[in-house]
């Protein structure tokens, strides 16, 4: 089955080894272009060289959190990508809106909410 | 009058005697006494047949022809009869004997008056006579009467009773002129009468004259003259009555009369003396001074204006004028009234009337002034009433007081008067008359020394609350009393006695011991919670009704370093302002909210928590309070116990944000764990089926651990109050059609729907929402392990959503019922229901309810399943 994904690409910043690996799996699974970064300062630089088309964030990183590279992204590019926010707070929502995302997802996620989440994001205008 | 009737029978010459009809004498005189030979008191009673009668001839007479028995036999008077009688020693009277009946009011015989005349020496004179027939000189010899025979103004005869008469032998008188034996002074008299028997040869009838005797003594004389010829020679026949005696009888009457007189003039009554005629015949000074009367119409005699003179100065002369009217019509009748004078003088007025040998001859009227009487004994009335009264009064007091009296006379003390409040104190045991130490042996040594020395020395003995041992009743059981006593001395005519009064004071001592008891055992406990209070951790605050602070202990003041005197005194409003009391957030505290006053409107408060800052540093609160009621129930003030909790409030956030730090950091790992597993199960076709389900298992277990994780995160946000409600409009229809879509999709035993919804728009968090429904239908499902329905419905009611889900599973025993919706509380810990979680779901679940303003319940049958509701308002718009 052929997806909106098939011609996306998604920048994952995630600090975890791990859950980064897991999501670059699923979602080149699915059909992504997948970058990734560790934190928001390493985000910020992939960014300087290419532009996905959604931003899947972690919020609690080292170096640069997910507030902080929000704030910076919007400061220094002209037309940001939408960014969804994966985030093991207790209200992602909150989160979301905090830094301007379109959607927020708990940590653990559904695989399915978060392709839906992607999809629906890449889709806005 | 009497008097003067009484006197004149006593003096009378004549015999008067009163016989009854039965002929019993009632009555006799002096005079007729002697006549009858006994004296006149013996004279009474006796029968007038006890004399022996006889003619005077010497022949037999029968008794019946006495006037007297005439009289009483036929009613008639009866006429004079002469008769001889024995005395009783032995010698003969002659009497003439006269007797006229006595009447009664009715005209009946009741006896006979009789009139005796002693004839005895006339009858003699008369014998001798008779026996001289023949000889005129032996008449003249023998006669009683002094008889002189006169000649040419010349005495030439004079009988032996002149002679004895005057005093003089014959042949002194013989030849003498008449006019020397004639008192000088009637000499003209004598002189007259011999003219008119010798000139005229008149019988000149009796005319009192004095003669003289031989002694120069006057001898008082009757003397009738008659001319006679003697061998042609005129004679004068003069016979002279010895009148001495009579005429001094007579003037012993008049004396008598004179004194009488002087007596009604010197009695204090005025006296007035009308006879049957209505003329006035006597009255006395008195009575003329009395009536301020002109003495010259008194002696008018005129009794008709007498009377109307005394009328007009009398108060209410109708009465009288009747009554008197009456008196007189009735002339024996005896009246006494009162009459009263116009100015304000009371005269006892006394009508008798006057008699005299029995018969009423008139009226006497005496007026006595009684003004000074009757009041005197108007005022001696009224001090007797008064006397009466004050004995009345006593006898009242001394039966009704509630004070126990009694007297004690003599040296055994013996009780002589006992009012009934003794008996009710002391028993009814009997008193009167028995020695004090007979009566009350048990109290009677002490007592009766105290009583013995009281009545020797007079000194009052008193003594308050004094115990003694009673006994209420004669047969009840002896218990103890206490009374206040008085013993007071009183003189009495029959000797010294002692008064004993006692008062019942055991109840008062009762109550006054008892209240000194509890008195004792309030001060221990008072300095037992005192002790306590100044000991105990938690802080003490005790406000009155008025909200004012009356108590604060060590531990408060410790607490919040305010000294106990800056608080005491205050309103708790004040206080928390002063303290700067404010909600465990922070937030501004309203007066309302604060467990004291809580507590005075009656409210139970249980571990209240609030903050407030002290030297910079925050201090956390925990306080109960409750309401103080007097014994009738009613709020007289608050107790709130308090805490600084601040520890406790501390290790509970930290744990609170260890359980979040955890939870964060648990979610990572369990999002890895997840991930692959779901990743790899992606393809699970392919996969071999012990791997698959391995996979299966990695992936259960991780959503376990996520919704543990995610149940604890969000009790430390109901916990930390931190819970906050993204609201929205939400289709609630919608929002129940697909959480129960997707709950059907994970059993296949069960048989989930909706059976009844209607379209309903509600302000909510659908995030929360869908977890509080979720919850539900997973308790129906876990809780059903035979499969079944479970049907779930929403209905509008009220302006409220209402959401069900009715299971037809185990239930819920009914004991379990009521702690359902606590924290960690598992029903089915320990049974074959047990299906783990942490007992938190319907805890949170209901948290969420609640801060959107429903609420939460459920019914539910042990054995056939339960229902669970859950309602929500529907915002208007």
């Amino acid at each position: 089955m052929k997806t909106h994904a098939d011609v996306s690409s998604v920048l994952v910043i995630e600090d975890e080894p791990d859950l980064r690996a897991l999501m670059a799996l699923v979602l080149e699974d699915r059909g992504y272009t997948v970058l990734t970064a560790s934190d928001g300062r390493e985000g910020l630089e992939v960014l300087g060289q290419s532009k996905p088309d959604v931003i899947l964030l972690d919020m609690k990183m080292p170096v640069m959190d997910g507030w902080e590279f929000a704030s910076r992204y919007r400061a220094a590019f002209e037309h940001p990508a939408p960014i969804v926010v994966l985030t093991a707070a207790e209200d992602p929502r909150t989160r979301a809106e905090e830094v301007g995302a379109v959607a927020g997802l708990g940590k653990p996620v559904e695989l399915e909410l978060l392709f839906a989440a992607l999809e629906d994001a890449v889709q806005r205008p | 009058m009497e008097l003067e009737a009484a006197a004149v029978l006593t003096a009378a010459p004549d015999g008067l005697l009163v016989v009854d009809r039965g002929g019993l004498f009632r009555y006799a005189n002096p005079a007729a006494a002697t006549m009858l030979g006994l004296s006149a008191p013996d004279v009474v009673g006796r029968s007038c047949r006890s004399w022996e009668v006889a003619a005077v001839d010497g022949s037999e007479l029968a008794v019946d022809a006495l006037p007297v028995l005439e009289v009483l036999r036929t009613g008639e008077s009866a006429g004079e009869v002469e008769h001889a009688l024995r005395r009783p020693d032995g010698a003969w009277a002659v009497v003439a004997h006269r007797a006229a009946p006595l009447r009664d009011a009715n005209g009946a015989v009741e006896g006979a008056v009789v009139s005796l005349v002693d004839v005895t020496e006339r009858t003699r004179a008369a014998e001798q006579l008779q026996r001289a027939e023949s000889s005129f000189r032996m008449f003249l010899e023998q006669a009683r009467e002094g008889i002189t025979l006169q000649r040419d103004r010349h005495i030439f005869y004079a009988n032996p009773a002149i002679l004895e008469m005057l005093g003089y032998a014959p042949h002194e008188i013989v030849g003498r002129p008449l006019l020397d034996f004639i008192h000088p002074d009637d000499r003209p008299i004598v002189r007259e009468r011999m003219r008119a028997t010798i000139e005229e040869g008149r019988f000149v009838p009796p005319q009192a004259q004095r003669l003289v005797r031989r002694n120069g003594e006057p001898v008082e004389v009757e003397t009738t003259a008659l001319p006679i010829a003697v061998e042609r020679v005129p004679t004068v026949v003069a016979i002279s009555v010895d009148v001495t005696e009579r005429n001094r009888t007579r003037r012993e009457l008049e004396r008598s009369r004179s004194t009488l007189t002087a007596a009604l003039e010197a009695t204090a009554d005025g006296i007035l003396v009308v006879d049957r005629k209505r003329r006035i015949t006597a009255f006395n000074d008195r009575f003329v001074e009395m009536w301020r009367i002109p003495r010259a119409l008194v002696e008018g005699r005129d009794e008709g204006r007498v009377t109307k003179y005394v009328l007009d100065q009398l108060k209410a002369p109708d009465v009288v004028v009747a009554s008197t009217r009456e008196v007189y019509a009735s002339p024996e009748r005896e009246s006494e009234r009162l009459l009263e004078l116009a100015d304000g003088r009371i005269y006892e007025r006394c009508s008798r009337p006057q008699q005299i040998a029995g018969e009423a001859v008139g009226r006497v009227w005496s007026f006595r002034d009684v003004t000074a009487r009757r009041r005197a004994e108007a005022e001696r009335e009224r001090l007797l009433a008064e006397v009466s009264r004050e004995r009345e009064l006593l006898k009242t007091v001394f039966d009704h007081v509630p004070v126990g009296i009694t007297l004690h006379r003599g040296p055994d003390l013996v009780y002589e008067l006992i009012n009934p409040a003794l008996m009710a104190m002391f028993g009814d045991e009997p008193r009167l008359g028995r020695p004090f130490a007979a009566v009350a042996p048990g109290t009677a040594p002490e007592r009766r020394s105290i009583l013995e020395r009281v009545l020797a020395t007079g000194v009052p003995y008193r003594a308050v609350d004094e115990p003694l041992r009673v006994r209420r009743t004669l047969e009840g059981p002896f218990e103890d009393a206490y009374f206040t006593i008085a013993y007071v001395r009183v003189p009495s005519p029959k000797g010294a006695a002692v008064v004993a009064l006692y008062v019942d004071s055991t109840d008062r001592v009762r109550a006054r011991l008892r209240i000194e008891e509890l008195a004792a055992v309030s001060r221990r406990q008072t300095a037992e919670l005192e002790s306590i209070h100044a000991n105990m951790l938690d802080g003490l605050l005790v406000c009155d009704a008025d909200s004012r602070i009356t108590h604060v202990n060590e531990a408060h003041t410790r607490m919040t370093g305010f000294p106990n005197l800056s608080v005491v005194g205050r309103t708790v409003g004040e206080y928390a302002r002063t303290t700067g009391l404010r909600e465990l957030d922070g937030g501004p505290l309203h007066e309302r909210g604060l467990p004291l006053l809580r507590a005075l409107s009656g409210e139970i408060v249980k571990d209240a928590l609030f903050r407030y800052s002290r030297a910079g540093r925050t201090v956390c609160v925990r306080a109960n309070a409750t309401p103080i009621r007097n014994e009738t129930g009613a709020i007289v003030g608050a107790v709130a116990v308090s805490r600084d909790v601040s520890d406790l409030v501390e290790f509970d956030r930290m744990k609170d944000q260890f359980i979040r730090v955890a939870a964060h950091e648990l979610k990572t790992p369990v999002a890895i764990m997840k991930g692959y597993a779901d990743l790899l199960l992606r393809g699970r076709e392919q996969l071999p089926a012990a791997s698959r389900d391995a996979l299966e298992a990695i992936a259960r277990g991780a959503v376990r651990i996520d919704d543990i994780v995610k149940e604890l995160l969000d009790l430390s946000l109901l916990h930390l109050g931190q819970m906050e409600l993204r609201r929205e409009r939400v289709d609630l229809s919608a929002l129940v059609a697909i959480v129960t879509a997707r709950m059907a999709l994970t059993t296949h035993r069960h048989r989930i729907r909706v059976v009844e919804s209607e379209p309903v728009v509600v302000q909510a968090d659908r995030v929360r929402i869908e977890q509080v429904l979720g919850k539900l239908l997973d308790n129906a499902v876990r809780y059903s392990p035979r499969g079944g329905d479970v049907e779930v419905r929403l209905v509008v009611r009220d302006g409220v959503a209402v959401v069900s889900v009715r299971d037809h599973g185990i239930g819920i025993p009914t004991e379990k019922q009521t702690r359902l919706f606590q924290r960690f509380y598992r029903p089915h810990t320990d049974t074959p229901y047990d299906y783990g979680g942490m007992g938190v779901g319907l805890y949170i679940s209901r948290e969420i309810v609640a801060r959107h303003g429903g609420a939460m319940w459920f019914e539910s049958t042990e054995g056939e399943g339960s229902t669970f509701c859950f309602r929500l308002p529907i915002q208007p718009g």
